[in-house]
């Protein structure tokens, strides 16, 4: 039983009086004005709430379990923290709410309005968010896997960093979106709309992006590793460190992509020229070695993540590899062999480390080392914006081949061989 | 009305310092010392020695103390040159030649969080007057 009536409710509310912690289990408050009401931490497992108006209460921390708020007006709620698992929200007005690390797994948010809605660090697995409104919302770190996004709206939203392996995103608007380093194996994407989007270091391998628009999407490092890309529009797509190969986009529509290490459109490759760009050689003939090796040894790849910390290593990358690095690297020797390729991603660091060989060094996050020479032999070496290098660089015969973003912090000694 | 420019052209070969308010293009040789708000360096150009400028853009040779605000490089850098500045940008190179060469040198851009801040320069010694009050002056008899 729960522990007020309907009518007692109102009138608490109506009072501006608090009902933290209030046990309001099965109570049916379907309809009822609730707006900016106190409910911190109460439960309201298995309440029926439909239609009911809720604009800017406080049910932070409460627990919604098995709630009915179809149609539900949330707009502004604080429900931080929250329990929704199961929950029936089909078509609420959750526009601006607050969302952060709630539960919402299992939960129908079908047609749901839920722009601008903040959603960090939520468990959304096995969520229904089909035909849902997700412009602008901040989905960083959430966990989406298996969760339906069939036809949702999500211009411009933010999946950084959120795992959506398995989510399905069949004929969803993605334009603009902001899915860097997000997971996306095995998730299925055919007809979505990614014209724009930020897909930075996103893991793609087995995904379905079958007729997906990719025009002007930053897929940088991007793994297309077992990708179904039949259909899928490539157009002015970014696409430098990524593992796109001649096979991998198999039936895809190629126009011009870009293969610029800053993703700035300065070295667009025309689809007839595209096949002899990826096997080493531009329009010029002249041998383009960074690329050759990403395209042509797609599986030869190695990755740390980010909890990975190796010490006093010594390790050996064969020719053509590519290792990633999210994790940390300490006082650790590392040999690159001819074209291998060694990315420090945003989260990286090598501090004190020695990287030998005619390799190629891509720094998104650290490379700090004392020791002299700290690099030596690289063939190339690119600091993107977020990138720290401090180290003494010794250049081959020939001379290293530099490339440095805006935003990048360096202090290099360069010295000739 | 077309932004002024200094211009020192191809050719031209200027020894001395060079100072001025509006931007300086060279496609010559400077030797010496430039203050100027942009500079930028033609593939023909060349300028060794101190340059303190705004913004630097340069496709030729460069060599000496160069500090710039911002900077944006190609071409070649020689020995012993000290490069100072808040942002770099070097493009990435499409063929076998990189798109800059740099020699001996020492590059420094941007802020490093974990550099620990240069030391307080030493505090003026205080006068004989008060703080904040400059101390009276020497009166002879």
């Amino acid at each position: 039983m729960p522990e007020f009536t309907l009518e007692e409710v109102l009138d608490r509310v109506t009072r501006g009086e608090s009902l933290e912690r209030a046990d309001l289990r099965e109570l049916d408050l379907a309809k009822a004005n609730l707006d900016n009401a106190s409910l911190r931490r109460a439960d309201l497992e298995g309440a029926n709430l439909e239609e009911a108006s809720l604009r800017r209460a406080n049910l932070a921390s409460a627990s919604l379990r098995d709630a009915f708020l179809v149609r539900a007006n949330l707009e502004s709620a604080n429900l931080r923290g929250a329990d929704l698992e199961s929950a029936n929200l089909e078509g609420a007005n959750l526009r601006g709410a607050d969302l952060s690390r709630a539960n919402l797994e299992g939960a129908n948010l079908e047609g749901a309005d839920l722009t601008a809605a903040r959603l960090p660090s939520a468990q959304l697995i096995d969520a229904k968010l089909g035909v849902a409104t997700l412009e602008q919302a901040n989905l960083a770190n959430a966990d989406l896997r298996n969760a339906y996004l069939g036809g949702a709206n999500l211009t411009s939203a933010d999946f950084q960093n959120a795992i959506l392996e398995s989510a399905n995103f069949e004929e969803a608007l993605l334009t603009g979106a902001n899915l860097r380093d997000a997971m996306l194996r095995r998730a299925l994407l055919p007809g979505a709309d990614l014209s724009g989007a930020k897909l930075e270091r996103a893991v793609l391998e087995g995904a379905d992006l079958s007729q997906v628009s990719l025009q002007d999407a930053d897929c940088r490092h991007v793994t297309f590793q077992g990708a179904r890309l039949k259909g899928a529009k490539f157009s002015r797509t970014h696409l430098y460190g990524s593992d796109f190969s001649i096979e991998t986009a198999d039936g895809a529509e190629v126009d011009e992509v870009d293969f610029s290490v800053a993703g700035d459109g300065s070295q667009l490759i025309p689809a007839a020229g595209l096949s002899a760009f990826l096997n080493g050689k531009t329009d010029g003939g002249t041998a383009s070695p960074q690329v050759a090796a990403v395209a042509l040894a797609p599986t030869n790849r190695r990755y740390f993540g980010h909890g990975d910390v190796l010490r006093d290593a010594s390790l050996e990358f064969d020719a053509d590899s590519i290792v990633e690095v999210d994790g940390r690297f300490l006082k650790c020797n590392i040999t690159l062999g001819q074209g291998a390729q060694l990315i420090i991603g945003r989260e990286g660091l090598l501090d004190g480390c020695q990287v030998h060989g005619s390799g190629i060094l891509v720094v998104h996050g650290r490379f700090t080392s004392d020791a002299s020479p700290g690099i030596n032999g690289a063939r190339r070496i690119i600091v993107g914006s977020t990138g720290l290098v401090r180290a003494t660089v010794k250049q081959p015969a020939g001379h290293t081949h530099f490339a440095f973003e805006p935003g990048c912090i360096l202090r290099l000694k360069t010295e000739t061989a | 009305m077309a932004e002024k420019l200094t211009t020192v052209e191809e050719g031209s070969e200027l020894t001395g310092t060079l100072k001025s308010t509006c931007g300086v293009t060279v496609s010559g040789k400077v030797s010496g010392e430039l203050h100027a708000p942009t500079l930028t360096i033609a593939a023909t150009g060349a300028v060794h020695g101190t340059v303190k400028v705004e913004k630097l853009r340069s496709q030729g040779e460069l060599s000496g103390r160069i500090d710039a605000d911002t900077i944006e490089l190609s071409g070649r850098i020689n020995d012993q040159t000290t490069i100072t500045g808040r942002s770099i940008e070097v493009k990435s190179s499409n063929g076998d030649q990189p798109m800059v060469i740099f020699s001996n040198c020492v590059i420094e851009i941007g802020v490093d969080p974990n550099e620990p801040p240069a030391p307080a320069t030493a505090p003026a010694k205080e006068g004989k007057g008060k703080k904040g009050q400059p101390a009276p002056e020497a009166t002879s008899e």
